[in-house]
């Protein structure tokens, strides 16, 4: 005499036999935890390029209102200064007088960041989800790119690389999901196709911890 | 508590098999079983490469196997159709391997909670307890399911004249 409970256990115990084989299960996901995480970078730096163009248009002048200001942030990569005013990243050639400043929207339009020379000095501290702006002035801003590495890390254009627009902006966005540690590298003359690092040091390199409760300076 | 790459690969390796027979068993069907645990142990990887701790790995990938289930289920809009049930044949042993095609039948038309239920209760073993904590609700209301579930196939026209011989014990 049997339960229906036997009946059960015997059903499922048969039917297990005609699961799917797990051979290829682990190249399997890592194939397609690779695609979502470039479609989520993807999103991000979609979401980045709105951002921007809301800042072009709302706030796009914080950093010229604010050049000359007498607080500026002491950061990785950046220099505390007097003043905004520049340092330049190439001081000699056709692209001498490049400069780079930056803006944390957790840090406030008071304290824009100078882009120092190579190398960097601490790491900045990003919220996820929060946008850097760049903006870089002087000549050769549009051969100025922004190559980014690590993990969790602030993402944006594609295969890790951003240009600098006509007007010298750019825009980074710490990734919406993870933290983590990385390095936002300046070089020049470098499109992604010619992979520049590791075979060129960068004019300058911002060290970036991006943290869930990340707080200002 | 697991975390990294080496960490994960060692963690399919060694439960992926398990894990796909027991999507199947909850959905019948071999490619969604596929997917599911494809999608569960997906989400368990990037999780396991960013910030966040796994505590219970194998109970994660589980929850996250039978919520993706559940929803599923539930966006579904018509019955799966799955193989021709077999006509009673004769001798013993005929007959109870007809049982259980009709059972394995029937229970794809259980609501999917319900059939999670009996796949945790009696494919996997887990107690009330255990089935509670990886659905996310009460411990009667596992009880619940299982009686439901139990009532369902008693009067699934398919098995009524299968289960008349079968002693009707009361589940746990």
């Amino acid at each position: 005499m049997s339960t229906l409970e036997d009946l059960l256990r015997e059903t499922l115990a048969e039917q297990k036999d005609d699961a799917p084989d797990d051979a290829e299960l682990l190249s399997v996901v890592r194939g397609r935890a690779v695609r979502r995480h470039r479609q989520r970078r993807l999103a991000a730096a979609s979401v980045a390029v709105v951002v921007l163009i809301a800042a072009g248009l709302a706030g796009g002048g914080l950093l010229a209102t604010h050049r000359g200001s007498p607080s500026t942030g002491s950061l990785g990569g950046f220099a505390p200064s007097d003043s905004i005013g520049t340092v330049p990243l190439v001081t000699t050639g056709d692209c001498a007088g490049l400069s780079v400043t930056a803006l944390l929207l957790s840090r406030g339009p008071d304290h824009p960041l100078r882009v120092a020379p190579f190398p960097a000095g601490n790491a900045v501290r990003m919220s996820i989800g929060e946008p850097m702006w760049l903006r870089a002035r002087g000549p050769c801003v549009t051969w100025l790119r922004v190559y980014i590495t690590g993990s969790g890390l602030p993402v944006t254009g594609a295969d890790g690389y951003a240009a600098f627009g006509s007007r010298g902006d750019a825009v980074i966005a710490a990734n919406a999901e993870y933290g983590g540690h990385g390095t936002v590298a300046f070089y020049l003359d470098c499109p992604a196709s010619a992979e520049c690092p590791p075979r060129v040091p960068p004019l300058a390199a911002i060290m970036v911890d991006v943290t869930a409760t990340a707080t200002p300076g | 508590m697991v975390r990294g790459e080496a960490a994960f690969e060692e963690f399919v390796r060694g439960r992926g098999a398990a894990l796909l027979r027991f999507a199947y068993l909850l959905t019948g069907d071999r490619g969604h079983a596929e997917d599911l645990v494809q999608d569960a142990l997906v989400k368990a990887y990037l999780r396991w490469n960013g910030r966040t701790v796994i505590e219970y790995p194998e109970a994660y990938v589980r929850r996250t196997i039978v919520n993706q289930f559940v929803s599923w289920r539930r966006r579904r809009s018509s019955g799966e159709v799955v193989g021709p049930v077999p006509e009673r044949a004769g001798g013993d042993h005929a007959q109870r391997l007809t049982e259980r095609v009709r059972v394995w039948k029937v229970l794809s038309e259980l609501p999917p909670r319900q059939r999670s239920v009996l796949v945790l209760r009696y494919y996997e073993g887990l107690s009330d307890r255990n089935i509670a904590e990886l659905l996310g609700c009460a411990e009667g209301t596992v009880r619940s399911l299982a009686t439901r579930a139990f009532s369902t196939l008693r009067a699934h026209p398919q098995l009524a004249d299968e289960l008349g011989p079968i002693e009707r014990e009361d589940v746990r």
